[in-house]
């Protein structure tokens, strides 16, 4: 049977939270709560926190990963309809954080170069992961999150030494409205919720009851990174100008400058946040193949990559037809869909699991047997 | 009987005599082996008699590959005239005593063995061995009489190091399985035969350190070793595509060395060694892919030292990698991100030149590794004279004439000089070609290629394994002990552990009570 790490998992759900966060999140905080748009980031823990709890549960009380759990909770009918939903879900959020990287680059990085080609590049990388299996690819998440991590606590530490001034915070912690207060958590809260990953990956771990000190350590991880990175940019551009900004944390990168002579990092900078986004669209390529095959009942998950690849593509490129109807879709509809795909529906299942009593096996050792054939 | 016997044997092809056991008529067994070595003008068959009764005898040997003075000294002379001294019953004789008497008390070499087919005669002839076949017996005796001409033991080109051991592996396969037991003085230490090649039925050994090597690494190198059915082995390199999990990549899952402590030092971390007859490089498995920037002198030297060679490696691997592309990336996509100034003295030497700068690197490069490679093909003496002369030459005339601009000069040498600071061979070979890889994608989407191609050898590397070992570890799966002795040199009093491999029971490597045996 496929075996991960703590430290693989805890790589494969920073990654998939992490990188589309990092750029974007703080932005849409400081849109929001201006000089305290860190302080969003912070609350963060308290929702997250609650989030952890009823993954963690739902977990302990399920005998089989997402999406088999599906049934095993809802019932075989009940179960295929919600997992069928939720392979549209993943098949959605693969083309949504690919056609964000893509627009990213496309106006900020090299705006002669088609589209497609990015597109074409990156599907290439995550359907060729996705074909050597899980447990490749959680070896590559844990070389690109060292990587990331320490290049983005790097930027990080590095834009506090690009003539910040600490007055861009004043005034502390005064909150104007607690209804953009709450809507700017909820918008990063919805990152967080991406941390469903646990309930496929904790089942592959040596033992599920770790799979709470993970997502701990990933929500942790997640604070810290971006709670620095909005403190910096606020800093360093001030609310008001960083609210002008598409992308405040890339400008916050370009203006970095070391010893007067290395100056503008934003090359590198894009290139591992490249890493980063082929990291997480591949997770959600991972899981759409892996709930179509539990939807209509397939012996092998891989091989649907490449077909489900070109729809990707398709829906990439068509489901904006510019950078302020992506915005729409990335403030109004992908939040809601997080919340109720990602939020609601663990939350029925913890409903549903609360008067279930544990499973008798809860090493997925014992359990082997019972696991579908392609996952070992 | 006999009539048949002989009349059977002249039937028989060569091809079935080998498999013909040993005749007690020792004109059956001359002419048999006769026609099996036909056309083998280097066999020798001395016929004799000896022995107050005129018994027949037949030495027969390789001219060249025996010590023609232990034949002469030890085999022949003691039969012809020593036989004599020796009280054998002649009642007996028929029985076998005089077999038995030659074999224990006339024939004085070290090493005796009983042999019963033509096969065996055949395969110990060509081991360097000297037969011994007496009429009337249907067997026969193989003499270890081996001795021919070979290349002394000497420091290895391609692994020179300043500190430890200079000794290198030689072509003799026991002379190479003697330095290593030289060096791991343990009956723990095995050295399993086997012998490969239908045709050549080369001797290959398969060494490790019982105890330490995984039981299960060691079973399937031997199954693996056993499936080879191929006419001939002719260096341990060829045995590396039979073995490897992985065929079809260029990342190679073996390592390869002259050094005989590099070997032992592996053999005590679990690790098994494969050594050829013939070949003075012996592979090393399961080998990840970050063992490639370790050096065998890093333990010889002091550890801090150790440590800064390692990283300065491990920055000269990257250079070595990616330099070119991300200059070209640099001058063709991103120029802001270097200083003006800087960009400015660079655009000024590219002034006139009429290619872009990817066709620059590539021609460089194409140039460098020519020249690399007639560097290693020409004669020795010069071969480094010719590679530097040509490099000089044509550099400064590609420059004068406008052809190449000074920068990209000086990033293809910077390039060349820290592809030779990695220490394994095959490595540098990953690195060569990947790098016509990266110069290709950066001068397409600059950055953005360079972490497309970098993301698709991750998936790769990340796939591959070496006998079970992930590639990438002990970076991927991550082992932070491990890690500490990849990225630095750790020092030996903290190296507890060896590196894990699965399966492996004893994982412990120093006991920090201190002890070692007193004698």
């Amino acid at each position: 049977m496929l075996r991960l790490s703590n430290f693989q998992v805890y790589c494969m759900l920073l990654l998939f939270c992490a990188p589309i966060a990092f750029l974007q999140v703080g932005k849409y905080a400081i849109d929001l709560l201006l000089n305290n748009a860190y302080l969003a980031v912070v609350a963060t823990i308290i929702p997250g926190i609650l989030i952890i709890y009823i993954f963690h549960y739902i977990i302990q009380k399920s005998t089989f990963p997402f999406p088999f759990m599906l049934e095993e909770h809802l019932g075989p009918k009940a179960g295929k309809i919600i997992g069928f939903l939720y392979s549209l879900i993943f098949l959605f959020f693969t083309s949504f954080s690919l056609r964000l990287f893509i627009d990213f680059i496309e106006t900020n990085v090299l705006p002669q170069t088609p589209i497609t080609i990015f597109l074409g590049l990156l599907l290439l990388c995550s359907c060729l992961a996705v074909k050597t299996g899980l447990g490749n690819f959680a070896r590559m998440c844990e070389v690109i999150v060292i990587l990331g991590l320490s290049f983005a606590f790097t930027i990080a530490f590095l834009s506090f030494f690009q003539h910040p001034d600490i007055k861009n915070l004043l005034p502390f912690a005064y909150i104007n409205s607690l209804e953009s207060f709450f809507r700017a958590v909820f918008m990063l809260t919805s990152e967080i919720l991406k941390l469903t990953a646990i309930l496929f990956l904790a089942f592959f771990i040596p033992d599920k009851k770790a799979s709470f000190s993970i997502m701990i350590k990933v929500l942790f991880t997640f604070i810290t990174l971006i709670s620095s990175i909005t403190i910096a940019t606020i800093m360093v551009l001030g609310a008001h100008a960083a609210k002008l900004f598409t992308f405040p944390t890339f400008i916050v990168v370009r203006i970095i400058n070391i010893a007067d002579f290395i100056t503008n990092l934003d090359a590198i900078f894009i290139g591992l946040w490249v890493i980063g986004i082929f990291g997480s669209s591949t997770l959600f390529l991972f899981l759409f193949c892996i709930t179509t095959s539990f939807v209509f009942n397939l012996q092998e998950y891989r091989f649907l990559a490449s077909p489900s690849s070109l729809i990707i593509a398709v829906l990439a490129l068509q489901m904006a037809s510019n950078i302020l109807e992506l915005n729409i879709i990335i403030v109004h509809i992908a939040p809601v869909l997080l919340f109720i795909f990602f939020f609601l529906i663990p939350l029925l299942l913890f409903f549903i699991t609360w008067k279930k009593p544990y499973p008798s096996s809860s090493s997925p050792l014992e359990i082997k047997d019972h696991f579908p054939t392609y996952l070992n | 009987m006999r009539y048949i016997n002989k009349k059977n044997l002249s039937l028989l092809t060569s091809h079935e005599l080998i498999n013909h056991p040993i005749s007690s008529d020792i004109e059956e067994n001359i002419s048999g082996l006769k026609k099996i070595l036909f056309n083998c003008s280097d066999a020798v068959f001395r016929e004799f008699t000896f022995g107050s009764r005129g018994h027949k005898g037949l030495v027969l040997y390789f001219d060249g590959l025996t010590d023609r003075r232990e034949i002469e000294e030890n085999i022949i002379k003691p039969l012809i005239l020593e036989i004599g001294m020796v009280n054998i019953d002649p009642g007996l004789e028929d029985q076998g005593h005089l077999f038995l008497k030659i074999k224990n008390s006339i024939v004085a070499v070290a090493e005796v063995k009983e042999l019963s087919t033509l096969g065996e005669i055949v395969h110990h002839i060509s081991s360097g061995d000297t037969i011994l076949i007496i009429d009337g017996y249907d067997r026969a005796l193989s003499a270890g009489t081996r001795s021919w001409q070979t290349r002394s033991i000497q420091t290895p080109d391609n692994e020179v190091v300043i500190f430890g051991p200079k000794e290198g592996f030689s072509e003799t396969l026991r002379f190479n399985t003697a330095l290593l037991r030289r060096r791991i003085k343990s009956s723990n230490f095995k050295i399993e035969a086997f012998i490969l090649g239908r045709v050549t039925k080369t001797d290959v050994v398969l060494c490790y350190v019982e105890g330490i090597a995984p039981p299960g690494l060691v079973e399937e190198v031997k199954a693996r070793l056993k499936r080879i059915d191929v006419d001939g082995i002719l260096d341990s390199a060829m045995l590396e595509e039979f073995i490897v999990d992985h065929k079809n990549t260029i990342f190679s899952q073996v390592e390869h060395t002259e050094k005989p402590d590099r070997v032992a030092a592996h053999l005590l971390e679990g690790r098994v060694g494969i050594m050829v007859d013939g070949s003075p490089m012996a592979i090393i498995m399961p080998i990840s892919f970050p063992q490639f920037w370790l050096s065998p002198e890093d333990y010889y030297n002091n550890y801090i030292p150790a440590s800064l060679f390692r990283m300065l490696r491990f920055v000269a691997f990257w250079i070595s990698l990616l330099l070119p592309s991300l200059y070209v990336a640099v001058i063709t996509f991103h120029h802001e991100m270097i200083p003006t100034a800087l960009y400015l003295t660079i655009a000024a030497t590219r002034q006139g030149v009429p290619f872009p700068a990817f066709i620059e690197a590539i021609l460089l490069e194409i140039t460098f590794e020519l020249l690399r490679e007639a560097g290693l093909r020409l004669p020795r003496a010069v071969g480094p004279a010719v590679s530097i002369v040509g490099a000089l030459i044509i550099g400064d005339a590609a420059v004068r004439a406008g052809l190449v601009s000074t920068p990209m000069v000086v990033i293809v040498a910077a390039t060349g000089i820290a592809s030779f600071v990695t220490p394994a061979y095959n490595a540098g070979i990953i690195n060569r070609i990947a790098r016509f890889g990266f110069l290709a994608a950066s001068s397409v989407l600059g950055f953005l290629g360079i972490m497309i191609v970098l993301i698709l050898m991750l998936t790769r590397m990340a796939s591959l394994s070496s006998l079970g070992l992930p590639y990438l570890s002990p970076l991927a799966p991550a082992n932070l002990e491990q890690m500490t002795d990849v990225v630095v040199r750790r020092p030996w009093f903290s190296n507890l552990h060896r590196p894990y491999l699965e399966g492996m029971q004893n994982y412990v490597r120093q006991n920090r009570q201190g002890g070692g045996e007193k004698h």
